[in-house]
């Protein structure tokens, strides 16, 4: 059968990474869907935490879905067992699927043995957002960070992950062209994705070690 | 030569927001700017209405960039209008001459272009009845391309925040940040526009 064939049932499922054809979804359209969705949580939210929380729901089942779809379309099917090895699909496979490049680093916290963290320079979702002065802390990337706790969660890996916008210093971080949206100046903040893993994940973990 | 400053009325003139653009603009307040947006968004209606070019519905529609257009009259009525709110409000330069140019590009109606003795005006009216108006020195290039990309900065960065409310005064931090690079950027080489 023709790869180029019509019926929608023959054709292949788009490549990892979203770059097949038709597959790419055009990032004003997702910014102006995802500020509807903003605005509708705010509207029911009383407080900033309820809407980073709101937001964080909203992902955690898209989460659960990406997991199910990249599983699917993987050469090899494998299940990650090991912690750091779901952080690595996490930080390449999920985020190529979903934004088309890896994250940007993950690193692990050094004060806190169960914590990681997800760096992404130019989170996708907050790309046109200024959050105001009165919201404070939120981060505009709370819905990423509800996909990742639903991807962890439903690997196995159950972890309160949250999502925080972080001053970028002087020099940490140079890209050729500044941002990637022409016209607006580079970013001052990354995104951090703190996950936080439930002790029951890291006792299992140290187990397998063995 | 330099860009003086720019301000944004929403449809129903009220201003929503007005920058500073160089160290030569002069100092006014808010609360007069508030005045100016709303005095100029009366004198472009009252433009649009002198307009001998005039299609049914009170909209003078044409192709964005060509055609056109509502070619504003020097009329005295409107003449007076202008004078008086250029000579209580804006700057106090002399020698006033004014000539209206109705030029290519930018809005279907109204006031296209305000040319004083120290001053162009110029304003880019969208679509959806939002007017961005840029003051600068005379003989300033590049004002029009510096407007239709404050119009897509708009439709960026204030537009797809999900914290902007139509209508609303523009308080978003990328949308300034990203006017000044731009203002900056025409400084210093011109605008290409995309």
């Amino acid at each position: 059968m023709s790869r180029s064939s019509t019926n929608i049932l023959d054709r292949p499922l788009g490549r990892p990474g979203g770059r097949a054809e038709g597959s790419v979804v055009s990032l004003s359209a997702f910014a102006y869907i995802y500020s509807e969705l903003v605005q509708y949580h705010q509207q029911r939210a009383a407080s900033i935490s309820e809407l980073e929380r709101r937001l964080e729901s909203a992902g955690y089942v898209v989460g659960l879905k990406v997991l199910e779809m990249i599983a699917y379309r993987a050469k090899e099917t494998k299940r990650e067992t090991r912690l750091m090895s779901i952080l690595h699909f996490v930080s390449s496979s999920v985020w190529k699927s979903l934004f088309g490049k890896a994250a940007d680093s993950l690193e692990r916290s050094i004060d806190h043995a169960d914590e990681y963290m997800i760096i992404d320079y130019e989170p996708i979702a907050s790309t046109f957002v200024s959050v105001p002065p009165d919201l404070g802390q939120l981060s505009a990337d709370a819905y990423v960070s509800g996909i990742v706790a639903g991807v962890l969660d439903g690997a196995g890996f159950s972890a309160r992950v949250t999502a925080h916008s972080v001053q970028v210093e002087e020099g940490e971080y140079t890209k050729q062209g500044g941002n990637s949206i022409p016209g607006i100046p580079p970013r001052k903040d990354k995104a951090v994705f703190l996950v936080k893993f439930s002790p029951e994940v890291l006792s299992r973990d140290a187990a397998l070690e063995r | 030569m330099g860009f003086l400053h720019l301000f944004i009325v929403n449809k129903s003139g009220g201003l929503i927001l007005h920058r500073s653009l160089g160290p030569t603009a002069p100092k006014i307040g808010t609360n007069e700017w508030l005045r100016i947006g709303s005095t100029f968004h009366s004198l472009h209606a009252i433009a649009a209405e002198a307009s001998p070019v005039k299609l049914p519905g009170n909209k003078n529609s044409g192709e964005w960039a060509h055609t056109n257009i509502a070619r504003v009259t020097s009329t005295t009525f409107v003449r007076t209008c202008v004078l008086s709110f250029l000579s209580t409000i804006l700057f106090l330069l002399p020698p006033w001459h004014f000539g209206f140019v109705s030029t290519i590009a930018g809005a279907d109606d109204g006031i296209e272009q305000i040319e004083g003795g120290g001053v162009i005006l110029r304003c880019l009216q969208t679509r959806t009845g939002i007017k961005f108006v840029l003051t600068a020195e005379p003989g300033t290039s590049g004002l029009d391309a510096v407007l239709r990309e404050i119009y897509v900065l708009y439709s960026d960065c204030a537009l797809k925040d999900p914290f902007y409310e139509l209508e609303m005064p523009i308080r978003c931090e990328l949308f300034t940040n990203a006017v000044d690079n731009l203002i900056d950027q025409a400084m210093s080489g011109g605008v290409m526009p995309r």
